[in-house]
């Protein structure tokens, strides 16, 4: 028996971590059985409610500034997601399917590095899944992110969601 | 069996752990913030914090510094937990003074067992003491130190200390005390299991009564131990003698060695006043901590191994932000007693650097 499961996903809530920007925004998505990625790639809103919200700045992600009981986070201007393990491992699970391989890649945000695995079909290629796949976030899997000015703070989940908007760069398979 | 008080800002954890603490026999005293949580711990005193991070007003990072300059609540230990999951989080969360770190999703089993380990030891019965000595700088006397706190207490307590050399090849504690082993501890490590048995046939005696797990003095790649091989040795020691005493090798912390050094009940870090002295030790405590020993485990001997330049001891202890148990003056005649094989304890018993050895030994005797 898990004694304080409930808290991080009681009452359909996800914790996740936030990276926006200059801040780590750690907070809940009331999630009515859908799962992160779901809420992220659904076109109908534009943003995100997050509530008990918890801000640390960049270069001091440990530390929390301040909190809010609530507020909203704009989806086109989240760099990249952490999930808490335990909702990763599942979609982690989830992503991986037959049928489809798994490829180092490398991608650059506007101050993050991030690298992990890319689950694709065998027959896409990485630029029909930047410009014609139709989800805007899409999951690295066994990831580690790290601050490109203090490149001491890293990060590391079984599933990072990136924003494919905020890519600049990016590049599949080992480097080389 | 333990008062232990409990802050979260979500009322169901506060009820789950509630029932789960009650019925594993502990008395939970429950907080819906850090503000009312800091006047039940000064009004109650509780034996152990459990704390979240994430509580509005007052988070849980304060909440634990605050609890740190309370005289009831200053060495109590502190479990936070969050939904946090990142090394820099864990980090944050003992650098303001927590005991240990937890993600939100560990078991009621894995809390219950983390609890019992941070509670202080029964006062009632008395423990069998385990010491462990080291440094992660090689060369500031943790083996001398080892070695002559044995002795003094062989001497004040007329019982028979047992000394473990565990540096995995090449201990020197045989050679300071005038030994030559026949056997030594590789022979305990080749047992399929390690029982008291096996560690009686090993043991070198010495005149003053200790008794010596030597170390391995051939060169071989194979030998090393493993930590539950180390780990059932202290703890079979543990069980059968008042006192043991081990000098660990500097590497102990690059080991998953968890389990071997959660087991000490004291654990001395010796340091000589230097710079790079004075950062392995901050290092050290990070990495005791973080290998799961409570803050409250840990000792510092200050041991002046160098005959002037050192650093003055107040400014050694506001480095460290700790108090130091003991300082060790400069001995010259300390290599002498290398030399002619006989502890400095014997060769020169009226020596300041020896008074303060004892006096160490008694402070550990409690
Ligand atoms: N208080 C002291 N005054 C003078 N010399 C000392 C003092 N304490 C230790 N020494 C000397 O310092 C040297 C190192 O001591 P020792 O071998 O005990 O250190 P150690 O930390 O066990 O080293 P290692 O890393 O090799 O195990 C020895 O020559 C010892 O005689
Ligand atoms: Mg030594």
């Amino acid at each position: 028996m898990s004694l304080i499961r409930p808290l991080s996903q009681s009452r359909d809530r996800i914790t996740a971590d936030f990276f926006v920007g200059s801040y780590r925004f750690s907070g809940s998505v009331v999630a009515h059985r859908y799962s992160m990625i779901k809420i992220l790639n659904d076109k109908a809103t534009d943003h995100l409610t997050l509530v008990d919200i918890y801000i640390s700045p960049f270069n001091k992600p440990g530390e929390i500034v301040r909190t809010q009981k609530r507020g909203l986070l704009i989806k086109d201007k989240i760099d990249f997601i952490l999930l808490p393990p335990e909702t990763s491992q599942d979609l982690k699970e989830k992503t991986q399917r037959a049928n489809e391989v798994a490829l180092p890649v490398y991608i650059t945000l506007p101050s993050y590095e991030i690298g992990g695995k890319l689950q694709m079909h065998g027959s896409t290629n990485a630029k029909a899944l930047l410009t014609g796949d139709t989800r805007k976030f899409l999951p690295i899997l066994d990831a580690m992110a790290r601050n490109a000015f203090l490149p001491d703070i890293k990060y590391q989940s079984p599933v990072l969601l990136v924003n494919k908007t905020r890519i600049q760069f990016w590049s599949l398979g080992d480097g080389g | 069996m333990a008062k232990i008080l409990v802050v979260d800002d979500d009322q169901n954890i506060l009820n789950l752990l509630k029932f789960s603490l009650s019925r594993a026999g502990h008395t939970p005293i429950l907080c819906i913030d850090g503000e009312t949580g800091l006047i039940e711990a000064q009004a109650q005193k509780p034996d152990l914090v459990i704390a979240d991070v994430m509580m509005p007003k007052m988070h849980g990072y304060q909440f634990c510094k605050k609890l740190r300059f309370l005289p009831e609540t200053k060495n109590t230990p502190v479990i936070m937990f969050s939904a946090r999951f990142q090394p820099i989080d864990r980090q944050t969360a003992l650098d303001a003074g927590a005991s240990d770190y937890l993600p939100k999703v560990i078991s009621n089993e894995e809390l219950l067992k983390r609890i019992d380990e941070l509670l202080p030891q029964d006062s009632g019965e008395a423990v069998n003491e385990l010491l462990g000595f080291m440094s992660l700088r090689g060369g500031t006397g943790v083996s001398t130190l080892a070695v002559n706190v044995s002795i003094a207490l062989a001497g004040a307590l007329k019982i028979q200390p047992a000394l473990v050399d565990l540096k995995p090849i090449g201990g020197h504690l045989a050679l300071m005390l005038g030994l030559r082993p026949i056997t030594n501890v590789s022979k305990l490590f080749a047992e399929e299991e390690i029982s008291i048995e096996h560690i009686n046939n090993c043991f070198v005696p010495h005149s003053s009564g200790i008794r010596l797990l030597a170390s391995v003095n051939r060169y071989n790649k194979n030998i090393l131990p493993s930590t539950p091989q180390t780990a059932s040795l202290a703890q079979t020691l543990q069980d059968e003698f008042p006192f043991s005493i081990f000098d660990l090798p500097s590497t102990i912390l690059e080991h998953e060695s968890d389990e071997l050094l959660k087991k000490f009940t004291k654990i001395l870090l010796v340091l000589s006043p230097d710079m790079p002295s004075l950062q392995s030790t901050v290092l050290a405590v990070q990495g005791l901590v973080q290998h799961g020993v409570a803050r409250k485990n840990i000792m510092l001997v200050v041991n002046q191994v160098m005959p002037y330049g050192a650093l003055p001891v107040e400014d050694v202890q506001n480095a460290l932000r700790m108090p130091i148990t003991a300082t060790i003056p400069f001995e010259p005649d300390m290599v002498k007693s290398l030399n002619n094989r006989t502890p400095l304890l014997f060769s020169s018993p009226r020596s300041k650097a020896a008074g303060a050895i004892a006096r160490l030994a008694n402070t550990l005797r409690g």
